[in-house]
């Protein structure tokens, strides 16, 4: 490798930052460019919609790491500064400032952007989304004296900003299309369960119903026009309805990409269909061993984003490594530890320990052969833990035990190893 | 300010001058110390900033709660009776030369 070769990182959060760390770490003895489009230093993104908020957090209180980090490690961080294009023929960025910058391995963590809800009105002042620092940033101007808000889209962002919201004393109603909250990451009991300790809190859920409108007055939204026929008075309304992986980079150095609007395609090394171009995080689609099936999927998680950075990096360095971690995730909504491992099979059957209005409480979910696919937990962090090496290690658990909440599911673990990632 | 050691398993150590209250876990992530992360930012959903107390510290930290407790057996590294999830750990003013030993990893 000559040592002026650079490994080029295209987003500086998480798998980007650990890409170049892990590259470093591992032997990467050339440059390290970390290119983000955001302004801020890499920072925390789930603290957004969670105490960042809730207690008025400053930029400096959610950095990802201090600056001596980068130094130690030999990584520029170019912030403030998109990526526009790559010739990979030539192996040279195209840069938002003019510049360009060659390099020998190009490394996409480019994340996803928040899908946008196009309906008349939506562009109007008041409507928000919620992805980045800035976005945070903004929505606390707005809720200045905003008291109604309307939340559209009842997934881990709008119930999250859902809880920190009626925290901070806002009136809040929750549209969902579908029929239940987190209806794509849940199944139907503890999205119930969800949605009770939400209704509790004073928070309205209107499910099986959508926007068709932003109405507003000097370019100001006033309320928000369901499909229900009705119109919901709105100071602030926040769009969470998912969203859609940044290709654009990976499109131009012909990387093949998981069908339209897909990730890119990475193996277990994090390469994709093109020599010299590694990805890694929300953008990245992979085959998940703990998945069902073999089909592409792409996981929106810190967990997630941390250890295919750490392969990618490692990938770069001329390391072996592979991504199998196990999927955890976690959201915090009041006084609510969710954590969640896994990946749910619609085949799998789901085991209750303890009783869905009691705490804590946990879902295990177990395939045909009762073996653990993945466990939901609420204020469970012991049987979290112990799911996280059950899961890593496919144990079988008799359906019995798993719904014995005298027993700890630590006890069912014993002769699993500990679920090591890298 | 009081001065924290962070013993790595590769025997080098290194000192930080930390604000009383700030977590263990902060000051490492802020200083750039590696062998601590804690990817969940300090909330005690990851069990990636675990630490070793040094065994003539061990009768000055605060308990254990619960939540901790259950995280501690997730650790990548052996939980010892002196481990403890670094962001737990807010520096004390009579904490001069508090010193945690880090696992050998986190992952
Ligand atoms: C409000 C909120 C709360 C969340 N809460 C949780 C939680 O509680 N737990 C959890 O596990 N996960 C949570 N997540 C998800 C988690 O934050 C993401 O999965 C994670 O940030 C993904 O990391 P990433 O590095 O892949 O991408 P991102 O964090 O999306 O970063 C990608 C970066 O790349 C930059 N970029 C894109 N294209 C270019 C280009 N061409 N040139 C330069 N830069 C570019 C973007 O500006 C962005 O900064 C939350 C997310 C949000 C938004």
């Amino acid at each position: 490798m000559r040592d002026d070769a650079r490994l080029l990182v295209a987003g500086a959060s998480y798998a980007g930052i650990h890409m170049a760390a892990a590259a470093r770490e591992k032997g990467w003895t050339g440059l390290i460019t970390v290119v983000g489009e955001e302004p801020w230093a890499p920072y925390e993104r789930p603290p957004l919609s969670k105490t960042f908020l809730a207690k008025g957090e400053a930029p400096e209180d959610i950095a990802l790491r201090g600056e001596v980090f980068y130094r130690r490690h030999g990584i520029d961080l170019v912030l403030g500064t998109r990526i526009t294009d790559v010739d990979h023929a030539a192996r040279v960025a195209r840069l938002d400032n003019g510049s360009t910058l060659a390099y020998a391995t190009l490394g996409l963590a480019t994340g996803g952007t928040p899908r946008r809800l196009t309906v008349p009105g939506g562009d109007l002042g008041g409507v928000h989304y919620l992805a980045t620092l800035d976005d945070a940033l903004a929505l606390r101007d707005a809720l200045d004296g905003a008291r109604d808000v309307v939340i559209v889209g009842a997934g881990f962002i709008g119930l999250e900003l859902a809880a920190t919201l009626t925290g901070l004393g806002r009136s809040v109603h929750v549209l969902e299309a579908g029929e239940r909250v987190m209806g794509r990451v849940l199944t139907p009991t503890l999205s119930a369960v969800l949605a009770a300790v939400h209704e509790s809190h004073g928070v309205r859920i209107s499910t099986g119903t959508g926007c068709v409108a932003m109405e507003g007055s000097g370019g100001r939204v006033t309320g928000v026009r369901t499909t229900t026929g009705e119109t919901l008075r709105a100071d602030v309304v926040l769009v969470g309805i998912g969203s859609v992986p940044r290709t654009e980079l990976a499109r131009q150095a012909g990387a093949a990409l998981a069908g339209p609007g897909g990730g890119v395609l990475v193996d277990a090394t994090m390469r994709t269909s093109v020599p010299g171009v590694l990805a890694a995080g929300d953008c990245a689609a992979f085959v998940s061993s703990y998945a069902p099936t073999d089909v592409p999927l792409r996981l929106e998680s810190v967990q997630n984003a941390t250890d295919q950075g750490r392969v990618a990096g490692a990938t770069a360095a001329g390391a072996e490594a592979i991504y199998n971690a196990v999927p955890w995730f976690w959201s915090d909504q009041y006084d609510l530890k969710l954590q969640l491992v896994g990946i749910h099979d619609p085949a799998s059957r789901e085991v209750a320990r303890g009783t869905p209005d009691g705490e804590p409480f946990s879902l295990v979910h177990l395939d045909l052969e009762n073996r653990v696919v993945a466990v939901d937990s609420v204020n469970s962090p012991a049987d979290h833990v112990a799911a996280r090496r059950l899961v890593a290690a496919r144990e079988h658990l008799d359906p019995s035990l798993a719904q014995d909440a005298a027993t700890p599911l630590k006890a069912a673990v014993a002769t699993s190893p500990p679920a090591h990632r890298l | 300010m009081v001065k924290i050691r962070y013993s790595r398993s590769d025997g080098f150590t290194e000192e930080l001058d930390v604000a009383v209250g700030e977590s263990v876990r902060d000051a490492a992530i802020e200083a750039g110390v590696t062998g601590i992360e804690g990817e969940c930012g300090g909330q005690m959903n990851c069990a990636t900033c675990h630490v070793y107390v040094d065994r003539t510290w061990l009768g000055k930290t605060p308990e254990i709660d619960e939540i901790e407790d259950a995280m501690l057996d997730g650790t990548a590294c052996p939980r010892e009776d002196n481990s403890r999830l670094s962001c737990q750990l807010r520096v004390q003013p009579d904490w001069e030369g508090f010193t945690v030993h880090l696992p050998e990893s986190q992952y």
